[in-house]
């Protein structure tokens, strides 16, 4: 059963620091592997920075069931014009998105963004194993 | 003649009087007479002792000056009575003269005169100030006991020579899911716990009795007859009467299920991660200080590979170690997804400040490596394990030299 | 921005990050480093991150960043203290930092440092 543990508003710098310490104390509390626990916690750093420089306010929530952990970053934001191409390892090196997004990518599981011009809703996934 | 009879009469009364007088004076309880308003007209010594005045002082005084509020009231109910031939027993508390506190049992007379009106009361005092006390005492200390038995969350009991409850705790009748504590009387163990734990308590509890010696913070498993499974801390020590001998043990066990279940938890994780390694079959092998090495053998998962670079990553810097051989000859096949892993560990270890070096890395990984444009970047490879070794100890020795 | 300890041993600059820098104080504390090594008498500097249980995309490539711009200057640079999650998770960032001189502990940070001064002297 998907049950919403923590849901934090993303407008200023230091909401990235709060986000990815409070995410990372939940995941401790749940149960994950020490490793896991930093991957979760740099994904949300990487995700959350996102939205305070592309669209500068926004969401993050999360929710936990029985096999993991969810991240819904959301904003309403520009929205990314080309998802495909943000994602390609070529284009991240010189661009923060990008590396972001693909870092974000390699440390969660699951991984699925949705964008357009009202804004942009990533949803990550991490197994608890 | 009738006369002389008369004055013999007269004499024996006399006699009779004096020694009634002489036997009231020595008497050892208190005796009075009071008036209807309850004024001493008369007291004996003891009488005049226990109300604490000088012998005869008593006279004139009222016996209402002496009581506490509550025996005023019972003195009233009790001696001024209408009803002939009404005698009352009853205890009052009095504040005698000499500052003292004493407790009296009362037997109060009525008398009547001619016309049958009341007309004061013959009365007798026993101080029973001992008694009361002892019992007021008795009282206080039961309520220690009562207190600690009926709060305390330990489970105290006591039993006897031949281990049955004789008093015991709620919080022990609550353990045994019985109502009340006297539904354990008589009982022993063995009506509450299986053999497995009612037999060896049972013993212990014998050989205390049977040589003094008391046992303390025994840690005891308690299997219950609906398969529950409890743990406790017992001390147990022997209990002796007034003579010296021994008649049974009292005893007080702690509840340390959850504190034994948590460390079994403890020990079930720790066991688990010990078989994880064993599974993961790659031990981390301190060959010489500050360098490690992890031969990987059997077929390698991404899964498999990302635990090792977890333990190597850890052990490094548990061991400050300076260099880690990652040696592969033992493995069979390896798929991108495990090189790039591979790979990945090496660039970890490298970031934590210690240097990898990939030994075994046979012709067909070398080819897989390279097909997939994996970007070893400064990643030392050597074909074996000794010539990792061999390297790691000329790097050494030029280091040496330097210093 | 809390204030950023700074450490002179030597010809050594020794700087510990001790908390956890939302991204302009990251960027101010990297323009103080590269201010203060701006010192001929500077020959090193070592950047102490063992406090830090996170380092993301952003901080890790600012290291990056800070470390080019202090060998430009002609300084080396060593990074101390990453922790293995951390190194993990850099890694799967794709950050290897491989230009960057590491060491756990910053004992052998500082010797390591010596040796690169002295090898650089040459």
């Amino acid at each position: 059963m998907k049950e919403e543990i923590l849901r934090i508003p993303i407008n200023k710098e230091i909401d990235v620091l709060i986000a990815r310490r409070e995410i990372k104390s939940e995941a401790e509390r749940i149960g994950f592997r020490w490793i896991d626990q930093t991957r979760i916690a740099t994904a949300v750093s990487e995700l959350t920075r996102n939205i305070i420089k592309h669209a500068y306010r926004g969401e993050v929530v999360v929710n936990k069931d029985d096999g993991g952990i969810e991240i819904i970053c959301q904003d309403e934001g520009p929205g990314i014009p080309d998802v495909e191409q943000a994602l390609e390892k070529g284009f991240s090196t010189t661009n923060s998105l990008g590396i972001g997004l693909i870092g974000a990518k390699h440390l969660m599981d699951d991984f699925k963004i949705e964008s357009n011009d009202r804004g942009t809703t990533i949803t990550a996934y991490k197994k608890l194993k | 003649m009738a006369e002389k009879n008369n004055i013999k009469e007269i004499e024996k009364l006399r006699r009779e009087n004096e020694e009634y007088k002489k036997l009231i004076e020595e008497m050892s309880e208190g005796f009075a007479y009071l008036e209807e308003d309850l004024t001493f007209s008369f007291s004996n010594p003891a009488c005049d002792s226990v109300f604490g005045v000088t012998e005869g002082k008593l006279m004139g005084r009222k016996l209402t000056d002496f009581l506490s509020p509550e025996s005023l009231k019972e003195a009233k109910k009790n001696i001024i009575t209408k009803e002939k031939g009404k005698k009352s027993v009853f205890e009052i508390e009095v504040n005698a003269g000499d500052g003292e506190r004493r407790y009296l049992l009362t037997r109060s007379n009525p008398r009547f005169d001619d016309k049958g009106r009341f007309a004061g009361s013959f009365v007798f005092f026993y101080n029973i100030t001992k008694r009361v006390k002892l019992e007021e005492e008795l009282i206080f200390e039961r309520g220690l006991l009562n207190s600690l038995l009926n709060t305390i969350p330990d489970h105290i009991y006591f039993k006897d020579e031949k281990s049955r409850f004789i008093k015991v705790s709620k919080s022990l009748a609550d353990w045994f899911n019985v109502k009340s504590v006297d539904g354990l009387m008589g009982k022993t163990d063995f009506d509450f716990f299986t053999e497995e734990h009612a037999r060896p308590a049972f013993e212990d509890e014998q050989k205390i009795m049977k040589t003094g010696n008391a046992i303390e913070g025994k840690v005891e498993k308690e299997t219950h007859p609906d398969g529950r499974v409890t743990w406790v801390s017992t001390t147990k020590v022997p209990r002796y009467d007034k003579k010296g001998n021994v008649i049974g043990i009292t005893g007080i066990s702690r509840d340390i299920t959850e504190k034994k279940l948590w460390e079994e938890e403890r020990e079930k994780k720790l066991e688990a991660q010990r078989e994880e390694l064993i599974e993961l079959s790659t031990p981390v092998i301190d060959v010489w200080e500050g360098v490690l090495t992890v031969p990987i053998l059997g077929s390698l998962d991404s899964e498999r590979a990302s635990r090792i670079s977890e333990s190597l990553l850890t052990q490094i810097v548990e061991e400050r170690a300076d260099v880690a051989i990652i040696d592969i000859s033992g493995i069979s096949a390896v798929d991108s997804a495990v090189a790039d892993r591979l790979i990945r560990t090496a660039k970890a270890v490298r970031l934590v400040g210690a240097m990898a070096i990939l030994t075994g890395v046979g012709v067909e990984i070398a080819q897989t490596i390279a097909d997939l444009g994996i970007d070893m970047g400064g990643l030392k490879t050597m074909a074996t394990l000794k010539d990792g070794l061999r390297y790691v100890i000329s790097r050494n020795n030029v280091k040496e030299k330097e210093d | 921005m809390a204030r950023l300890t700074r450490m002179h041993l030597g010809d050594i600059l020794v700087v510990p990050i001790q908390e956890e820098l939302h991204d302009t104080a990251a960027e101010e504390a990297g323009e103080k480093i590269i201010r203060e090594a701006d010192n001929s008498k500077i020959k090193g500097v070592a950047i102490d991150i063992s406090a830090l249980d996170i380092v993301d995309s952003f901080l890790g490539r600012l290291l990056q960043k800070i470390a080019w711009g202090l060998k430009a200057m002609g300084k080396e640079v060593i990074l101390v203290g990453i922790q293995p999650e951390v190194a993990v998770a850099l890694v799967e960032l794709g950050l290897y930092l491989e230009e960057i001189n590491t060491a756990f502990e910053l004992d052998s940070a500082l010797e390591k440092l010596r040796e690169m001064i002295k090898k650089g002297s040459r």
